[in-house]
């Protein structure tokens, strides 16, 4: 961001171009056009706007160019001086920013001039060569001298020149990065006053709002205290509403919460009315509730009496059925109908209204009934037909060798009768004779303790005392001298009952058939 | 028992039955005996024939695990090791209602004695079929289906949730109608027990709409009914104000109010203490109690009754009541009940929950009382813990009352007052003090002790003018 210095580019590149016109310019003798291609290719950068690597400016002055002390008569020179001369320079080309270094037109421009003899011969032509190589050959000592002097001249010239080129760039320079900073100081101060106004204007804002509220507050309770003064005089003095009305509006902070805090807490939260209304209907619910469970309790006793005197007159009638045979006759009074009485017994009178009780017999439970229902087998009482079906009215006999039809509708209808095979249940008798050998084992074994082979497993063991032997008084008989009641003289046999007996299939058909094998005649 | 465990197996049913029987009432009759019932391994083979046999057989099966496991929760340890509870559980499934009956009442005393055993009957499954016991048509059946819930579902709030899921809450709710007395009292322990543990399910027993029936049952002639509606009332009331609020509403503190005084004995108590909770929650609820006329009942019950739990639970109902505010407390003075509270503290024979209950009950009514005629007789013979509350509260409301200060004195309270010791600087010599500067000097002075010893002095020393 540089800011374009007045340019003073120029001046030494005039400065230097002065000094190095002359070569150039006799450079330009030998090439009109280079001069003012140079030129005109020199006006190019210019224009662009001041680069300040000071390029050279093409001197206003194209075609003639006089003759400076130093170089003397324009004189084409080698190649070499010409090209250090040139050096210090920055390169035309070279300029930051600039395109490919652009060669003047016809190869001669500062970089290096036509070589002499180019020159030559676009200049001359004829006349005596000879003549002019001899006049050259002459002069080349004088020309090496006059390269070394120059030179040194320039030499010296350069760090002159040097060192002031530095002073001046480095106090340009200064002077630039100063204004840059000047400029940033301008800047930074702008923003901090207005940053530093901004917080303190709000800093303010609040203090001021605190001292407001204070002077508020203040100010309300101050208004309190008079007001109260006020207003016990002013009741006293029996002063109307409207006047109270205007002092509202100077009521203070605290009055008015009190106010408020009282009326919400009547309202809402203690609300005396409520809590009264509450209380009398809780209490009006309580009598209704209460004149209910009076009425139930009653009705309650009333069934429970009336059920008990139920009872006791079932009771009574029962008596009276049973002990009918008391009832008065025409000759002989009963017992309640004594005849010195007035009007005969109550009893008397239940007796004549009851009647007998039948001798009914007791339903006695069949032995069978409810055993049969356990057998797990057999879950249906055995039906015995009871009496025999009767044959059809009045049918004849049908034609035929047919049995009669009575005994075929025995025969039908008789009952189901299945073998002990099919009864028996459906477990295999091996499943069977195993559990009941089990059960066998489980049942004949006195205890469940193993035998142990040797005596010393036996060392640590606690005797269990026998319930039946330990008895409150001593060791009781049962268990010892009798178990159950055994009666020999009532057995049938000697031996014992087989548990199974096999079954012949053939005489369990006996009686069953049609056929009359095997019946006693 | 080596003789009976044959029989078992005998072939003729009967014999088994009588068997088994025989067992039952042996280990019914004696702990030792179901021990060794236990030890005769007769258990094991009990269980196994139990699927396979008849009613009966089953009936006295289940009769023999009942009386074993009635003992003790070792011997019941032992009943449910043998693998009983599932066989039990199918014998609830029987069609015949004794042999269900007798397999629910095994369970219930199986699972009376602790959690765990509980647990155990509720895995085998048999909460279901209890609910459906409960809702067969022999009464018999209904009760013991009630009292097997109700002690599962006493022990822990789970429990209690499993027996509420089987949906028995509305069975149970039906049942209160039930005329018969027995049942009634099962089932009303059985709805206690279930909403005694937490506010869901006490939620859950009052949607069942028992408000206002269970009332009826307070009413009822049997004393154990009238009890365990109490005991329902009260595990409900106990657990949050709207609950207790809701059971005003219904008008079931004049119910209970009621039924107090119609009982004597242990019978009250679950009604004291339900009167207790009502009023302990919020003091309107506790005013609801006073209007509905409950503190006279709980007078007569500390005065009359002999038993010092009862006692201590009246005191505590009655600090309740009197807790809240002046009026409340105003209410409790009036009926007189302070200077009774005060000898059941004082006196030596009261247990020490006794003691501890009515010294709260005082202090908490005190500290509220500004009713000064019931205050005076305390002052006589309060101990020194007591009196400082009392003489607080005089010190509070004297130097606003000039005709009570007028009684004050006219009653010998002010002589009592001057009576009293008090360390110098404690709060009890600052509320002397507070009460003294209500008085004109002359008639403290009057008052203060030997001051008639002191004028005499004065007398004595008098030089008259002449």
């Amino acid at each position: 961001m540089n800011p374009a210095p007045p340019s003073p580019g120029r001046s030494p590149g005039r400065l230097r171009r002065s000094a190095h016109t002359g070569p150039g310019a006799g450079g330009g003798r030998a090439a009109p056009q280079a001069p003012a291609g140079r030129a005109r290719k020199r006006l190019g950068p210019r224009q662009e706007g001041g680069r300040h690597h000071l390029s050279p400016s093409p001197a206003p002055h194209r075609q003639h160019r006089a003759p400076s002390p130093l170089t003397g008569p324009r004189r084409p020179l080698g190649p070499s001086p010409r090209g250090c001369l040139c050096r210090p320079r920055s390169p035309h080309g070279a300029g930051p920013g600039r395109g490919r270094p652009r060669l003047p037109a016809g190869g001669a421009g500062w970089y290096g001039p036509l070589p002499w003899w180019r020159r030559r011969r676009a200049g001359g032509g004829s006349g005596g060569s000879m003549a002019a190589l001899a006049r050259l050959r002459a002069r080349l000592p004088a020309l090496r001298e006059e390269c070394f002097r120059r030179n040194r001249c320039v030499d010296e010239d350069r760090k002159i020149k040097y060192k002031a080129a530095v002073k001046i760039q480095s106090w340009f320079r200064g002077c630039r990065v100063r204004a840059y900073l000047r400029h940033l100081n301008k800047m930074v101060i702008c923003i901090q006053k207005r940053w530093r106004g901004y917080q303190s204007r709000r800093y303010f804002r609040k203090i001021v709002k605190t001292a407001y509220f204070i002077m508020k507050m203040n100010f309300y309770n101050e208004m309190a205290v008079r007001l109260k003064s006020v207003r016990s005089f002013w009741t006293e003095s029996g002063v109307n509403k409207g006047r109270m009305w205007h002092l509202i509006g100077t009521l203070s902070a605290l009055e008015i919460q009190k106010r408020w805090r009282g009326y919400y807490v009547r309202k809402y939260i203690h609300n005396y009315y409520a809590l009264k209304k509450y209380l009398e209907a809780v209490s009006v619910n309580n009598e209704i509730v209460r004149n209910e469970l009076q009425e139930y309790a009653e009705m309650n006793e009333k069934e429970k009496k009336k059920k008990d005197q139920e009872k006791k007159e079932k009771e009574k009638e029962y008596q009276a059925r049973k002990m009918h045979y008391l009832l008065s006759t025409e000759q002989i009074a009963g017992i309640y109908n004594s005849p010195f009485r007035k009007s005969p017994d109550p009893m008397e009178l239940l007796l004549r209204q009851s009647k007998p009780l039948s001798h009914r017999r007791q339903q006695v439970k069949s032995p069978f009934r409810d055993e049969l229902y356990d057998w797990p087998t057999c879950t249906r009482p055995p039906t015995f037909h009871a009496g025999e079906s009767l044959p059809p009215i009045g049918r004849q006999k049908p034609q035929g060798p047919f049995r009669d039809t009575a005994e075929v509708l025995r025969q039908r209808y008789m009952p189901l009768e299945p073998t002990l095979r099919v009864a028996a249940s459906i477990d295999s008798p091996l499943e069977k004779a195993r559990v009941e050998m089990k059960r066998g084992e489980w049942r004949n074994h006195i205890h469940d303790n193993e035998f142990l082979p040797f005596s010393s497993y036996h060392k640590n063991e606690k005797y269990d005392l026998s319930i039946h032997r330990s008895g409150k008084y001593g060791q009781e008989t049962y268990g010892i001298k009798h178990f159950r009641e055994v009666q020999p003289n009532k057995w049938v046999t000697g031996k014992d009952f087989q548990t199974v007996l096999p079954s012949i299939v053939l005489f369990e058909k006996f009686g069953k058939t049609y056929s009359r094998c095997g019946q006693i005649v | 028992m080596s003789l009976l465990r044959p029989l078992l197996l005998d072939v003729v049913p009967t014999i088994q039955q009588t068997a088994a029987l025989a067992l039952g009432r042996l280990a019914n009759y004696n702990d030792d005996l179901a021990e060794a019932v236990v030890k005769g391994d007769i258990l094991p083979q009990l269980v196994c024939s139990l699927s396979e046999q008849n009613r009966f057989y089953k009936k006295a099966a289940a009769f023999v695990l009942r009386a074993v496991g009635k003992h003790s929760p070792q011997l019941a340890q032992a009943v449910v090791q043998c693998g009983a509870l599932e066989t039990l559980a199918i014998c609830l499934e029987d069609f015949d209602p004794g042999v269900k009956e007798a397999a629910a009442w095994a369970l219930g005393y199986i699972a009376r004695h602790n959690s765990e055993l509980s647990q155990a009957v509720v895995d085998a499954g048999a909460v279901p079929l209890l609910v459906l016991c409960i809702q067969e048509p022999e009464i018999a059946l209904k009760r013991i289906a009630a009292s097997t819930l109700s002690d599962i579902s006493k022990h822990s709030p789970e429990l209690a949730q499993t027996v509420v899921d089987a949906g028995a809450i509305a069975h149970l709710a039906q049942m209160i109608l039930n005329p018969d007395a027995k049942l009634k009292r099962q089932v009303l322990s059985a709805l206690s027990q279930i909403a005694k543990h937490s506010v869901d399910l006490a939620e859950l027993v009052v949607e069942a709409e028992i408000f206002p029936v269970v009332l009826t049952c307070l009413k009822d002639s049997d004393e154990y009914v009238k009890k365990n509606g109490a005991t329902l009332i009260r595990e409900i009331a106990k657990h949050t104000p709207e609950l207790s609020q809701f059971i005003v509403n219904a008008g079931g503190v004049a119910a209970v109010i009621d039924c107090i005084g119609s009982c004597r004995g242990t019978v009250r108590l679950p009604g004291i203490m339900m009167l207790g909770y009502v009023a302990a929650h919020s003091e309107n609820l506790s005013m609801a109690v006073i209007v509905s006329k409950g503190i006279p009942p709980l007078c007569t019950c500390l005065v009359e009754e002999q038993e010092d739990h009862i006692k201590a639970a009246a005191a505590w109902a009655l600090g309740q009541v009197g807790r809240h505010t002046p009026e409340h407390a105003r209410a409790v003075a009036v009926a007189n009940v302070l200077p009774t509270l005060l000898s059941m503290y004082m006196d030596t024979h009261s247990s020490e929950d006794l003691q501890v209950k009515t010294k709260r009950a005082l202090k908490n009514i005190l500290q509220k009382c500004t009713y000064l005629p019931a205050l005076e007789p305390l002052l006589h013979d309060a101990p020194p813990n007591i009196m400082k509350h009392i003489v607080g509260q005089f010190s509070k409301v004297l130097p606003h009352d000039s005709k009570a200060r007028r009684l004050f004195v006219t009653t010998g309270g002010l002589k009592k007052v001057q009576e009293i010791k008090a360390e110098p600087g404690s709060l009890l010599q600052e509320y002397i003090n507070t009460i003294n500067n209500c008085f004109p000097e002359e008639i403290v002075r009057y008052y203060s002790p030997g001051y008639s010893e002191i004028l005499l002095e004065r007398v004595e020393n008098y030089q008259p003018v002449l």
